[in-house]
């Protein structure tokens, strides 16, 4: 066990027992610094963080240290400042020359197609990703990837700018967030250099746009993406972009934008079935030369289901338990180690008014227009989605759920329920919206 | 607790420690000070866990005992209070305060949670008369950066060597320079980078008397005791850079010039040069020319007349460096010196050797 192991094993058991303003103020900066046969040196970054460790919390540390190795008995506490490199004194003052912008600096090194698992769920988008890496700006364009949180949207898209620069290094590539998009185009607007930004978006070869439903309700945003989408169709440079959900369910987006990404491929993510969750295991396990048994893998792959991000958690989770415990775990300590994994304390925090929170947003509703007895479509709708996950979330009595709803009969609120279960059957998107408005619902 | 102190030891003991505490830090006792009877004083600390705080008042303890109570609330009410003397008394965790007919219960926190300030035990390490360091930090602290980034210089260096102590504060691009004596010759030389804020604190103590300030020394830690006063804060941990080879030894031009003809010549360029703080200083025979324009503003040149001596120069300076040190010095006359455009060029003040102040030209 490495001195960082044991010291963040000695944290987590005192985290438990302290308050978070106490654990954080006097355990922050805090690492073992030295460790022999019987002691060890804890570095400290303050004479108050020492003068309290020593007097105020060595019978916790060692308790907690005694846990987990016995054999040490002796703490010691040290004053460690961090290290920085010497400044120097400037020989003139020079002004200093705006910062060119580094290209492509954004994408992860990591995310590439060798690294991306494909399986039935997201074989279609894959094809396209690797068809439009080959051939940038000439088979699909735009390409419109959509699918749920934690599916690998992201992943795909950089692969595809990463694969275009092993190609050829000087092909423009520009990876953005739509948030960052939309910041970077109003800051340029508050400073008068739209011109510039212009230019920048605008002579890119192939423009990697990630979140685009997060244009929503912006509409001088959108009309400048719009602007530059068409300059970069027309001179066939490529663009791809990602969303969460089909660009016509995107809410507050103008018609002519929705049309536009519908022009070229749009391809989905779905969640992955068992058998790829199990290769997606496999590979991560043998990247971290982690040898584990299949059993265990296999259950892994069969309780976690919907995200990928969570699946790497539980796997990473486990590796430090058995790191730290010097042990290969049994299909039983896996249940309990992954407990919390696996059934997050999910109900926490959710109440009916949060998700009417969420489900307005989502729909760009306001909380009124959900509340009030107004009988327009595009109320009524989400109205029942919000019953009706009231309902499954939080399985609050028919009754309260309509005097919830501004005083609603419970009858009302099982004919919402039984449309939303009916529908959900018929429309293919429903449940994948219901999906996300959860996810949002659980976001930390 | 039953202790009855005057409203005016309370204030100036308040006026100690009020202002170190960690606003932000959600650790709530933080926010607090310390109220504690200690050996027939009365003892208040404070902390925000980089610098720590204690000061004793003298009182009449009747009965010992100790409370946390909010700085700001006890700072604020006993300045606006009328009375002379206040009869404190801590009753499980709510402070009283009576004093004719003001009556106060303040709501605080148990002292067992207070941090434990950090005590230096050995002896002191030197001592300086407390006008002389008040003055030198007068003269150099303005001049450290002031961000974080590179923390070393957003810090003041203090230099011990044998009977004199060096304070010196940069910002890359200008120095300020300040040598105190020591009244005792110290038994071995010692150099540290101490934080502007405990500085700040320092120089604000230093205002309550006159006396020796006592410097101690311990682990990355600095103790300074004054009065009845003791501020201890952590080190800067790192090299302060060798500013001392940036120093040139010869210069081509000096010239002596009044200071506050100098500012108001400052001042009144300055306004013409909002966007880029540039002023051209030029020396001539008999005379220094500041100058600057701007697109938008305008231009305007002032002569001040000034006895050079050495080659005429010139050269473009940010205004507010050369303001920053003038604005500093008490003397009347001030002596600048030049190489070229691109090299230092040195502020001093006329009939004083303790003191230099480096500026660096902006090169255009």
């Amino acid at each position: 066990m490495t001195n960082q192991q044991l010291w963040q094993a000695i944290l987590g058991n005192l985290e438990l027992t302290l308050s978070k303003a106490n654990f954080t103020t006097w355990f922050k900066n805090t690492s073992i610094i030295e460790k022999s046969e019987n002691s060890i040196v804890v570095g400290v970054p303050n004479g108050f963080t020492k003068e309290w460790l020593q007097n105020k919390y060595h019978q916790e540390i060692l308790k907690a240290l005694k846990t987990i190795s016995p054999e040490i008995k002796e703490i010691k506490y040290q004053i460690v400042s961090p290290t920085y490199t010497q400044p120097q004194i400037a020989k003139e003052v020079v002004r200093p020359q705006q910062v060119k912008r580094a290209d492509n600096q954004n994408l992860n090194p990591k995310y590439t197609f060798t690294s991306f698992i494909v399986g039935a769920n997201n074989q279609l988008a894959h094809a396209a990703s690797l068809a439009v890496s080959k051939k940038p700006g000439q088979v699909y364009n735009p390409l419109f990837i959509y699918g749920g949180v934690g599916l690998g949207k992201t992943h795909l898209m950089q692969a595809v700018g990463s694969e275009v620069l092993k190609k050829s290094a000087n092909v423009k590539v520009l990876y953005v967030t739509s948030e960052k998009f939309t910041n970077e185009f109003v800051s340029a607007v508050s400073a008068g250099k739209t011109e510039s930004f212009k230019s920048l978006y605008r002579s890119v070869d192939v423009l990697l746009v990630d979140d685009i439903q997060f244009l929503a309700g912006r509409e001088g945003t959108q009309e400048e993406f719009f602007h530059t989408f068409n300059a970069l169709h027309q001179n066939n440079k490529q663009v791809v972009m990602t969303s969460d959900r089909l660009p016509k369910e995107i809410p507050a987006i103008e018609e002519r934008l929705v049309s536009r990404f519908e022009w070229g491929m749009i391809a989905d993510i779905q969640a992955p079935d068992l058998e790829t969750r199990l290769a997606i295991l496999k590979t991560k396990a043998r990247e971290k030369n982690y040898n584990i048994e299949p059993e265990i893998l296999t259950y892994i792959a069969e309780t976690i289901q919907s995200n990928i991000r969570e699946l790497e958690g539980a796997l990473n989770r486990l590796m430090v338990y058995c790191q730290l415990n010097n042990t290969r775990p049994t299909i039983d300590q896996v249940k309990n180690i992954l407990v919390n994994v696996i059934t997050p304390p999910k109900r926490r925090g959710v109440s009916a008014k949060k998700i009417i929170e969420v489900v307005a947003d989502f729909y760009n509703v306001s909380i009124e227009d959900l509340l009030k007895q107004s009988r327009k479509k595009e109320y009524v709708n989400p109205r029942q989605i919000a019953m009706f996950i009231i309902r499954r979330e939080l399985e609050t009595s028919l009754p309260s759920i309509g005097e919830f709803f501004g005083g609603r009969d419970h009858t009302t609120v099982i004919h919402a329920i039984d449309k939303i279960d009916r529908q959900i059957k018929e429309r293919n998107g429903l449940k994948q919206e219901i999906d996300l408005i959860k996810d949002r619902l659980y976001m930390p | 607790m039953k202790v009855v102190c005057t409203k005016d030891n309370l204030r100036r003991g308040l006026f100690a420690v009020s202002r170190v505490v960690g606003s932000g830090n959600p650790l709530q006792v933080l926010n607090n000070i310390l109220v504690k009877t200690d050996q027939g004083r009365v003892k208040l600390s404070s902390t925000n866990l980089e610098i720590g705080v204690n000061t004793w008042i003298g009182g009449k303890i009747e009965e010992e005992g100790a409370l946390t109570v909010p700085a700001r609330l006890m700072n604020e009410y006993i300045n606006n209070l009328p009375a002379d003397k206040v009869l404190i008394t801590v009753k499980d965790t709510v402070l009283s305060l009576e004093s004719e007919n003001y009556h106060t219960n303040i709501k605080g926190l148990s002292s067992e949670d207070f941090p434990l300030i950090p005590q230096v035990l050995d002896e002191p390490y030197t001592k300086v008369d407390s006008d002389e360091l008040k003055s030198a930090l007068a003269e150099t602290v303005w001049a450290a950066a002031n961000n974080e980034t590179q923390p070393e210089i957003s810090g003041i260096f203090v230099a011990f060597e044998d009977n004199k102590l060096r304070i010196a504060a940069t910002d890359r691009y200008r120095l300020a320079e300040r040598v105190v004596p020591l009244a005792a010759a110290v038994a071995t030389n010692k150099e540290a980078i101490i934080p502007s804020r405990t500085i700040g604190e320092l120089y604000k103590i230093l205002s309550l008397g006159k006396g020796g300030v006592e410097i101690y020394f311990s682990e990355s830690q600095v103790l300074f005791k004054f009065d009845e006063t003791e501020i201890i804060s952590r080190l800067i941990d790192g090299n302060y850079p060798d500013y001392r080879q940036i120093i040139p030894k010869t210069f081509k031009t000096e010239a002596e010039v009044g200071k506050s003809e100098l500012l108001h010549a400052l001042k009144a360029a300055s306004l013409f040069a909002p966007d880029s703080n540039n002023v051209q200083v030029e020396a001539g025979k008999t005379e220094l020319t500041v100058a600057a324009s701007s697109a938008a503003a305008g231009e305007n040149v002032t002569k001040v007349a000034a006895a050079v001596k050495g080659d005429s120069n010139s050269a473009v300076f940010n205004f507010r460096y050369l303001i920053d040190c003038l604005n500093a010095l008490p003397e009347e006359k001030v002596i600048l010196k030049m190489i070229n455009d691109a090299s230092p060029a040195m502020l001093l003040p006329a009939g004083r050797d303790n003191y230099l102040y480096i500026v660096m030209p902006i090169k255009l």
